[in-house]
């Protein structure tokens, strides 16, 4: 999911720092007449217009502090460089902090910004990328196809990344598709002009949904971006980003979206439709079911998931089974609400950091509900943050507290925690939608009230258990914070 | 007072091409201390710090990735060898 931190948006005056330049003029004009005569051209008296790297490099300047590493660039245009022979995407990297991964994309009129947006969002590992579109209205010779020429030299640089005020949750391209609804676009910048409007949105923080439009009259693109403003504050140049530790309930909307936005995969194919026995799973070759995954490791699994998978042309409909890209199996269950599987029929149970996002009781019911399914023997294994390490955290000032904060830090969790201890306690209660916590006891407490036996519950160690497969499912990042507890259902 | 223990890389080196299967979600052909992460073998900024934890775990050590960078994610060696020098001690 790519957001929209901040922007920066500027004329540039004549004359442009480049062609001003005394030992650039003379070189600059033989330069182009040499470029020009293989097709015939001749240059115009070579005076004005404007190179896209200074012009960028004033809007990084505007929008990046020295200290924001950016990890990709995107240098968008149409209307030729005036300044021909400089890699110019190169030459932005180079004066960008970070030195970020640079590409630049032109012959696509106004599509050119749509096109590097969509590179962003494709680079979903980057912490911060820098999308410049930019426009010069002078040039020195003919352009060969007929194209709105700009009115004057302008360039919208927008900062995007892991976090900020806006969401961008859809770019999409094509031709010749009536367009809804348009930021106004000021006269005289046909291709920077839908970027500069959404700059100016920016100053404004009512959440609201903005659509970000535009056509190439010549191409016959269409193009929308739909960008979702979640009522943050604007951001400032001084901040790094919109995500505040001390605000839960945006935090939360923050990680729902996320979560609703990564419930991605290329293709779903329906294979059954509940209930489901013994004999229909194991058909599909399905032993357990991991909840709070989307695809499991586990060979032998059915992965779930309250959030459903999407595809691009489907959605997973509740309770039935896909075949997700071909491989992995999935289906959209709530564990608020019965389980669509016969009695004992599934061998194990896996469920990662679920429990506590639901009250006791929901808990204890889905706790009976899964031993409902479970066969006899049959094994579940909960992991969930656990109670008592926060608190030894708390009253010991131990090195838990510091490494959990290094390592969510390290994990792209938004900006660094606050050191604070009553934070880093209450932090774990109130984000990321928990309800209750557990310790040991706890837990056991709520496995006796399921119906299990008390004695056969039993703490683990990370990745060690009754069934390997299953214990192999723990993930690493999470076992700083998590106690492994196992419990087996009785054969009677 | 800085003290490396020479039988501690080629741990940390075999450690690294055993955990890269898991940690990519992929089979793939055993690499070599010069395989190179990111153009090589697909390594992310997101799978860094799952390899950083599956190692700790693999080793029984602490390491300190504060100052990592992107250089030291080059190879299989090049990790290795940052690895070793950002150890924490055992309290």
């Amino acid at each position: 999911m790519l957001w929209l931190a901040r922007a920066a948006r500027r004329v540039f005056d004549e004359p442009a720092a480049r062609t001003a330049h005394p030992e650039h003029g003379p070189h600059f004009a033989g330069y182009l007449t040499d470029l020009l005569k293989p097709y015939g051209l001749a240059p115009h008296p070579p005076d004005g217009g404007q190179s896209y790297g200074e012009m960028g490099a004033a809007l990084i300047a505007d929008v990046v502090r020295p200290d924001e590493p950016v990890d990709l660039l995107v240098l968008a245009f149409a209307v030729p460089d005036v300044r021909p022979g400089r890699a110019t995407a190169t030459y932005l990297s180079h004066v960008c902090p970070g030195a970020p991964l640079a590409f630049a994309v032109c012959d696509q009129g106004v599509a050119a910004g749509f096109t590097a947006l969509r590179i962003a969002q494709s680079y979903p590992d980057c912490r911060r990328s820098l999308v410049i579109v930019v426009e010069q209205a002078t040039l020195h010779y003919e352009l060969p196809a007929p194209a709105p020429l700009p009115a004057r030299h302008a360039g919208v640089a927008l900062l995007c990344g892991d976090s900020g005020v806006a969401r961008i949750s859809s770019v999409v391209i094509g031709r010749d598709d009536p367009v809804a609804s348009s930021v106004d676009k000021p006269p005289g910048q046909p291709y920077t002009g839908a970027w500069w409007a959404l700059a100016g949105e920016l100053a404004d923080p009512t959440p609201r949904r903005v659509v970000v439009a535009d056509r190439d009259p010549v191409l016959g693109y269409t193009c929308s971006s739909t960008v979702d403003f979640v009522g943050l504050e604007p951001d400032g140049v001084a901040r790094v980003s919109a995500w505040d530790w001390e605000r839960p309930e945006e935090l939360s909307e923050r990680m729902d979206t996320f979560l609703v936005d990564g419930a991605t995969c290329d293709k779903l194919e329906e294979v059954a439709r509940p209930p489901f026995d013994r004999a229909v799973l194991g058909d599909l070759g399905v032993t357990g079911v991991e909840f709070a995954a989307w695809k499991s490791r586990h060979p032998a699994a059915l992965a779930s998931d309250v959030v459903p998978l999407r595809a691009p042309d489907a959605e997973a409909a509740p309770g039935r089974v896909y075949r997700v890209d071909g491989e992995a199996l999935f289906a959209a269950l709530d564990i608020c609400e019965p389980l669509p599987f016969a009695d004992g029929s599934v061998d194990w149970v896996y469920a990662e950091h679920l429990v506590e996002h639901v009250s006791l009781g929901a808990g204890i019911d889905w706790l009976t509900e899964v031993r409902r399914i479970l066969a006899p023997g049959g094994v579940l294994r909960l992991t969930t943050p656990d109670l008592a390490t926060y608190v030894d955290g708390y009253l010991a000032g131990n090195t838990f507290f510091s490494r959990h904060r290094k390592r969510m830090r390290a994990a792209g969790l938004g900006p660094p925690m606050p050191a604070r201890r009553a934070f880093m306690f209450n932090q774990i209660f109130y984000l990321y939608g928990h309800r209750w916590l557990y310790d040991f006891e706890e837990m056991c407490y709520a496995l006796d009230a399921a119906g299990f036996s008390s004695e056969d519950v039993r703490r683990c160690s990370f990745r060690e258990g009754a069934r390997p497969d299953v214990a192999d499912l723990d993930r690493v990042l999470r076992n700083d914070e998590s106690m492994y507890v196992e419990v087996v259902k009785r054969d009677t | 007072m800085e003290q490396l223990d020479t039988d501690l890389r080629p741990r940390v080196v075999d450690s690294i091409r055993t955990l890269l299967p898991r940690v990519l979600r992929k089979e793939m052909p055993e690499p070599t201390e010069q395989s190179r992460l990111m153009e090589d073998l697909g390594m992310s900024s997101s799978s860094t710090l799952e390899l950083m934890l599956e190692l700790e775990e693999d080793l029984a050590l602490q390491i300190d990735v504060e100052d990592i960078d992107r250089d030291d994610f080059a190879t299989v060696g090049t990790l290795a060898d940052f690895v070793v020098r950002h150890l924490i001690p055992e309290e």
